[in-house]
């Protein structure tokens, strides 16, 4: 019972526990773990088969499981027992009672893969003859195997005889495959038995008298239950068919076994129209080569013998590889090239009916060829050592040695082995070699041609043990060692590479003298191994079996679950003729899906990962079903390297891994996340610097400029004081003094003149004791000259006993009137005249204050009672004597005197009573400094007459003076000299202040043009 | 010298040594004199207004006058409460039509007579000169030149558009009127300086008289 290792402690346990019985770890992991995932820029690593078997969904370990409860043994593996002799070849199981072809067969040995990863197809393997273990943990092979299991199963001896080969081996049918050439023959046999061929092959050296196979029968292959096995591996399966009774090492040719018969003529056996279902395998005959004769014998597995991780491909039936092919040409002519691994009594396990193309190439006729280390075998072209088989058949009767006549060939063979139907194959005996076919030299692959004409100087002892075996070929051969000149020169596909010759130190024992044509290493093994199981060596152990160790390394099975799935069966035994011109090519297109997961893994250091850009997306994780069909470079050039030159490799993205993939726009691939961008306004520094320039303009725009203070005039105070003082000399001495010096202002003679047009109208145009209107808007701090001009004519009025009524439209100059009285008085007292007496009330009255500027005026000119109302505290004015039914209106008055200083005033009792005041004159006087304003006004008639400042007052008193006054005036008299000479000073001032500041302008102009000239 | 007229004489007196002594600089005894002067013309004018206006002209006619006196009195007593209400920034809505009255009959007194009584008669006066005889045609187109480049100086909208200047002709009239504007200021400033030297003579004058009736 096979153990289950566990994966945890690496101790075994018994199958039927689920834990391990020392660490507690489940042992069948029923629940489907997945891989890592790879992230982009990782490569797959290299993963065992038994690591991957939890990868599979449930559904397929059930059924994996299910498929193997009958036949609990796993995909069959390809083991080349060391030290095992070749199994009797068994029959092959019925059809019926073969398990169903599955896909899921592929998966059945991953749950016993081993540690060392046989990279070689289980289809393969099968041919070894190799018997499929039950699920059993893979147990570590003692020794590599040198040959491949397929063969050195054929020289194994039966330790599990009593497995029963597995109906279902990963496609293969347990049937021997047939190549039709005869209807009704026995299915190929199961693919864990030898196969037929192969076992016929090992008839002559140990059971010389094994019936010759028909030649429509092939070896069947392991697991091959369903009757796919090609006939021509059901033949040689029948020539050295598996015994699994049969101690290891012995070559059993039983009768029962069907060897093709493409196969039995290798050996001597039966012609192909000598069917031969039961026939035991043809005993290897004196022509046909150790190898061959070593491959005659049973081919079945020992129990416990490892499987292989690789599960077999389904090679389709008919389709006989080139090398089996060239197989019936050597078996006669080199035996001693047989691989001491291959066990005779194992039966090649029956191919299926999707037999490589190289495998189908054993039933045509292939072109005669040299040796061909090809790098590839050409689709569709059988090697010519195969071919050479066809040829040479029927040429080389003679070295056909086995006992049965070689089965009758199909007009498909190829030349060299059609060669093998002519002659009669002699009885084969467990000393003979394998039969050996004389094979035209020109057909046969140099290595097979080598080894046939060498046979009797092969330098292996184990080969020189082994029976005699006719060298010649019946028809020229290929190299033996094609495969490994072919992997020597390119390196294999891994499937393949187990065919090959393993490194050196892996080399067997003997090692076949260096040869254009020299053997493979695989049939070289198979050589030692035929030798060694000659020699009853011991088989080797179920332990000691090691699958076929390859070159390449271990792929990681696709993500399925292999517990449980039954074997790969291998596919019914077609009837239909291996197609022709299908060579290594067709082999290595028709590999199998589960085979083309396989990706070893990379040893070299993985590239770390691309860091993620800012904003990429999140690494892919991708299935692990996934990753496992990734294909990795080291399986498709058979190197480690990940490095290569011609091409870069992709480090990142779905295609992470892959050589030379086109290159994309440098931003296709990006995926970025978009840039966040904030909210603020970008500028630049160059915006910037115009922002703030363009500020600053505008902030000096609002900015007042600073104003160079005025140069300081150091003389400026001194001269004020001077100035002063001056005019207040003037002013003052001659008012100290009394002087009169200065003359008093001419008098105009112009009648037109302002002041003569108010002097006579004053005359003439009021009467004596006449009301005449007086308004007084002038400021008392312009009393002094306004009184000055006021009083004369104040005087004329007085003198003239005229009613006066005085009105102002300013509040403080309401009682103005009132001082012109009072000079007037004495103006008179001065000259010695009677003052009259003004009474107020009855020579004058003064109607107070009249509000409302311009309105106010021509509200009083249009209704003077109306206008300045009740007095409050005088009463009803209008009706005193002195207005009583005298005014109705301004023009009522004899005269209207204006007193003001300010012209707007002047000009606003002009303008509103105008048009009021009919013949009624309008007299003014004004200051000085109205004057100009109001003359205008004089001078359109508008005013009857003006008088103007203290001159005004001077010309008055002047024309006014009567005859007999003394007192020239207070103008005159007081005022006009100071008046004079402050005027003068003034004058002078002003003048000489003009030239001094004219001269210091054009100083300063000179001084700047001095300066701009310099 | 009456007791009135020697406080008076003297205050006077002092007032104007104060006011004189800006001659110096501004000083405490001018501002003094400025503040005084000022308090007492605002309490001299506040007191005839009252008197004059709000009690002869506005209390009086509704208490003592005649029925149709106190009918016309309401209005502007409405009126004159109303325009009260400027002083409230939430009432001061209430004397909007008052001071649009009042604004609008000024200045509709204002226009009228400055056409009726300045413009139109200056502009007869000056007309009328042409019919004068050559001396009054001189006078005339004298007159006439004056206030046309006078008016012509402060036209300030017509200006080129690249320099900004004026034309040449309007400049030329423009400097004429700067030179009628420019004798007619001085004669201003004459009348000015005539008025402030009297009123200077009158005060130093006043000052003698004081002292003259001190010392007498």
């Amino acid at each position: 019972m096979a153990d289950i290792k566990c994966p945890s402690c690496g101790k075994t346990n018994p199958e039927e526990l689920e834990i391990c019985q020392f660490c507690g770890t489940l042992l069948k992991q029923t629940r489907t773990e997945p891989l890592a995932p790879i992230l982009p820029g990782q490569f797959p690593e290299k993963k065992a088969t038994s690591e991957l078997e939890r990868t599979l969904p449930g559904w397929l370990r059930d059924v994996r499981s299910a498929a193997n409860e009958p036949n609990t043994s796993p995909i069959p593996q390809v083991k080349v027992p060391q030290k095992s002799p070749p199994p009797a070849p068994t029959p092959p199981p019925p059809q019926s009672s073969k398990a169903p072809q599955s896909p899921l067969d592929l998966l059945a040995g991953l749950s016993q893969a081993a540690e060392e990863d046989d990279e070689i197809p289980d289809w393969l393997k099968s041919l070894q003859g190799e018997t499929p273990a039950p699920v059993a943990p893979a147990a570590p092979q003692a020794e590599p195997q040198e040959t491949p299991d397929w063969l050195a199963d054929l020289q194994e001896e039966p330790a599990e005889k009593e497995q029963a080969p597995q109906p279902e081996d990963w496609g293969f049918s347990s049937e021997p495959t047939t190549f039709n050439f005869d209807e009704g023959e026995e299915p190929a046999q199961s693919f864990g038995d030898t196969p037929d061929w192969l076992a016929a092959l090992d008839m002559p050296e140990s059971a010389p008298q094994q019936p010759q196979p028909s030649a429509e029968e092939f070896p069947t292959l392991p697991g091959a239950d369903s009757g796919d096995t090609p006939d021509w591996l059901a033949s040689l399966g029948s020539i050295g068919t598996a015994q699994p009774e049969n101690a290891p090492g012995e070559i059993v040719h039983p009768e029962s076994i069907e060897t093709p018969d493409w196969l039995s003529s290798l050996s001597g056996f039966e012609s192909p129209s000598q069917p031969q279902p039961e026939s035991a395998p043809p005993a290897p005959g004196g022509d046909l080569p150790d190898w061959l004769a070593d491959l005659q014998g049973p081919g079945q597995t020992p129990p416990d013998t490892p499987v292989v991780e690789t599960p077999a491909a389904e090679i389709p039936s008919g389709d006989i590889p080139d090398w089996m092919s060239g197989l019936q040409e050597s078996a006669p002519s080199a035996p001693e090239s047989v691989p001491s691994s291959i066990s005779s009594d194992s039966p090649l396990p029956p191919l299926s009916s999707d037999l490589p193309d190289w495998m189908s190439g054993l039933q045509e006729t292939l072109p005669t060829e040299t040796e061909t280390p090809a790098a590839e075998i050409p689709s569709g072209d059988i090697p010519d050592w195969m071919s050479g088989l066809q040829e040479s058949a029927p040429s080389a009767p003679e070295s056909v040695s086995s006992d049965s006549p070689l089965p009758p060939l199909s007009s498909d063979l190829p030349d060299w082995m059609s060669g093998l139907q002519e002659p009669a194959p002699t009885e084969i005996t467990a000393d003979e070699p394998a039969p050996t076919l004389e094979i035209p030299s020109g057909d046969l692959p140099d290595w097979l041609a080598s080894a046939m004409g060498e046979q009797p100087a092969s330098p292996a002892a184990p080969v020189a043990e082994t029976p005699s075996r006719p060298t010649s070929k019946p028809f020229p051969t290929g190299a033996l060692d094609e495969f490994r000149i072919l992997a020597e020169s390119e390196p294999l596909p891994d499937f393949l590479s187990g065919l090959v010759p393993e490194t050196e130190e892996k080399k067997p024992e003997f090692e076949p003298e260096a040869q254009p044509g020299e053997l493979p290493d695989w049939l070289a093994g198979m050589a030692a191994g035929a030798a060694a199981s000659i020699e009853a060596e011991p088989i080797l152990s179920a332990e000691s079996e090691q699958p076929i160790e390859t070159e390449t390394e271990t792929f990681i099975f696709p993500e399925s679950e292999a517990e449980g799935l039954p074997p790969a069966s291998v596919p019914a035994e077609s009837k239909t003729p291996v197609p022709e011109n299908e060579g290594i090519d067709s082999l290595l297109l028709d590999v199998p899906d589960w085979l083309a997961g396989f990706t070893p893994s990379v040893e070299a250091e993985q590239p770390e990962p691309a860091a993620p850009e800012e904003g990429d997306l999140r690494p892919v994780e991708l299935p692990s079903w996934v990753q496992a069909m990734r294909p990795v470079e080291s399986m498709l050039t058979g190197t480690d390297s990940v490095d290569v030159g011609d091409g870069e490799i992709e480090q990142q993205g779905p295609l992470a891994g892959f050589r030379s993939v086109l290159p994309v726009a440098a931003d296709a691939l990006e995926i970025r996340k978009p840039r966040p961008y904030a909210l603020k306004l970008q500028v630049g520094e160059a915006q910037r610097a115009q922002a703030a320039l363009l500020e600053k303009l505008l902030a000096a725009e609002t900015e007042s400029k600073a104003v160079a203070p005025p140069e300081k005039v150091s003389l400026l105070r001194p001269l004020r004081w001077i100035l002063f003082a001056i005019l207040t000399l003037a002013v003052l001495l001659p008012t100290i003094l009394g002087s009169r010096v200065l003359p008093a202002p001419g008098l105009s003679t112009d009648a037109n003149a302002p002041f003569n047009k108010f002097y006579d109208a004053l005359t003439n145009a009021v009467p004596d004791g006449a009301l005449v209107l007086v308004v007084t808007d002038y400021q008392p701090g312009f009393a002094g000259e306004l009184e000055q001009a006021a009083v004369p004519v104040v005087a004329h009025l007085m003198r003239k006993n005229a009613q006066m009524v005085f009105l102002s439209t300013s509040p403080v100059s309401v009682e103005m009137g009132e001082r012109l009285l009072q000079k007037g008085r004495a103006f008179y007292a001065k000259n010695g005249r009677d003052v009259p007496t003004y009474r107020a009330g009855e020579q004058y009255l003064f109607l107070g204050y009249l509000p409302g500027g311009a309105a106010g005026v021509k509200a009083f000119a249009e209704q003077p009672q109306r206008a300045t109302g009740v007095d409050s505290l005088s009463g009803d004015l209008w009706q005193t004597d002195v207005l009583r039914d005298k005014i109705t209106d301004i023009s009522g008055f004899a005269a209207v005197i204006v007193i003001t200083d300010d012209p707007d005033n002047g000009r606003l009792w002009i303008e509103q009573t105008g048009t009021r005041l009919g013949n009624t004159p309008m007299l003014m006087v004004t200051s000085a400094q109205a004057g100009p304003m109001i003359q205008p006004y004089a001078a359109s008639g508008q005013l009857s007459g003006l008088v103007s400042g203290l001159e005004g007052g001077a010309l008055y008193e002047k024309r006014d003076a009567q005859p007999g006054d003394t007192y020239p005036g207070h103008v005159k008299a007081l005022y006009w000299d100071g008046f004079g000479v402050a005027v003068i000073i003034s004058l002078l001032a002003i003048f000489f202040g003009a030239i001094w500041s004219m001269v210091e302008r054009l100083r300063a102009r000179k001084d700047e043009i001095e300066q701009d000239e310099a | 010298m009456e007791g009135n007229e020697l406080i008076i004489g003297l205050l006077s007196f002092l007032f104007t040594v104060l006011v004189l002594s800006y001659i110096i600089g501004d000083s405490p005894a001018f501002r003094l004199a400025v503040h005084a002067f000022v308090g007492v013309a605002a309490g001299y004018v506040a007191a005839t207004v009252f008197r004059q206006v709000v009690v002869d002209k506005l209390l009086m006619p509704l208490f003592v006058g005649s029925p149709l006196d106190r009918a016309l009195m309401v209005f502007p007593l409405m009126m004159s409460i109303l325009l009260l209400a400027k002083m409230s920034p939430r009432l001061e809505w209430l004397g909007r039509p008052v001071v649009a009255f009042l604004v609008g009959v000024g200045t509709a007194t204002a226009v009228a007579g400055a056409v009726l009584g300045t413009l139109f008669p200056q502009i007869e006066a000056s007309s009328a000169m042409f019919g004068q005889g050559l001396g009054g045609i001189a006078s005339g187109a004298f007159i006439l030149l004056g206030t046309i480049t006078t008016i012509a100086y402060f036209q300030f909208t017509v200006r080129k558009a690249n320099s900004g200047q004026r034309g040449k002709i309007m400049a030329f009239l423009a400097l004429l009127g700067q030179v009628f504007i420019a004798i007619a200021l001085g004669a201003i400033f004459a009348g000015v300086l005539a008025a402030a030297l009297t009123a200077f003579v009158d005060r130093i004058q006043s000052i003698v008289l004081f002292l003259d009736s001190l010392i007498q």
